[in-house]
């Protein structure tokens, strides 16, 4: 896990997002940052995104937009993506889950809950 | 839904989220947030846009902002700037407002909210709103206080 994309309108979350990262073992990663959907699709197609880390709620272009241009494009097939949003219940975890997303993690969360889901859905994490 | 219920899960949610970003044990306030200074306080909302319309507000006292912003960005308030400082006051509104609306709300029903935007501090909420004032750690005084709309408080007393 090389190069990760931490998609979010706030500092605050993408910087929490990273630490979090950082505190289970990614500290040598790359972290690439975008502010919203439109961003992280420019950051995708320069290519090398291992693990894609988004957001739901963002302007310009939002989470669940992303996902759609993901899946329709088939170029991001082997970029792993978890959601992480306040929004998390269960009912728009479905289909974030059938737009490609290996999991969705509800605000707030702890490190040790981005280890699980890590674990569970990228064992060579 | 009975007004204690609301008391009870909202400071769960806002003790939850503050210890998970912040490491702050937060407790109810016994006395309210003190707006007498308005320029003391700083203020953001966030619209529920579904399943019914209202807004939630969080009013915060600068200084345990600031302090906060200078534990998460491991840097002086002074060097931090002012905008990641209201965008932290907003991720954590963000966080309170999802992880509430979660807990109020049936499993299956799909709820969307706005982005949280920068306000002027109100003294009270219009109408019937609520507000819950909250103390951090040791503090005496409320550190900060969550506003609920007048239509939001209305629809969730009816759940």
């Amino acid at each position: 896990m090389r190069r990760i994309l931490v998609v979010d309108d706030s500092d605050t979350a993408r910087m929490f997002v990273k630490r979090c990262l950082e505190a289970i073992g990614f500290n040598e990663a790359e972290f690439l940052a975008a502010a919203n959907g439109r961003q992280a699709l420019e950051c995708l197609r320069n290519g090398g995104v291992d693990l894609l880390v988004t957001d739901l709620t963002m302007p310009v272009m939002d989470g669940e937009e992303l996902l759609r241009a993901m899946q329709e494009s088939r170029r991001y097939l082997g970029t792993r993506i978890i959601v992480i949003s306040s929004a998390g219940n269960m009912a728009r975890k479905q289909e974030l889950l059938a737009l490609g997303a290996l999991a969705v993690l509800a605000k707030p969360f702890a490190p040790t809950d981005l280890y699980k889901v890590l674990r569970a859905f990228i064992p060579e994490a | 839904m009975e007004r204690a219920v609301m008391d009870s899960i909202l400071i769960e949610v806002v003790a939850g989220v503050l210890e998970s970003l912040a490491f702050a044990e937060v407790f109810a306030a016994n006395r309210p947030l003190d707006f007498s200074h308005a320029e003391k306080v700083n203020s953001v909302a966030i619209e529920i846009l579904a399943p019914f319309a209202g807004q939630l507000e969080l009013h915060m006292r600068r200084a345990y902002l600031c302090e906060m912003a200078e534990a998460l960005f491991t840097e002086p308030a002074a060097g931090i700037g002012r905008e990641k400082i209201i965008d932290l006051l907003a991720e954590l509104l963000n966080t309170m407002a999802g992880s509430f609306l979660s807990m109020v709300l049936a499993a299956d029903v799909k709820f969307r909210l706005g982005v949280p935007r920068e306000i002027d501090w109100r003294p009270a909420p219009p109408g019937d709103g609520a507000q819950w004032h909250f103390r951090v750690d040791d503090d005496a005084a409320a550190s900060f206080c969550l506003c609920l709309s007048p239509d939001c408080y209305k629809t969730l007393r009816g759940l």
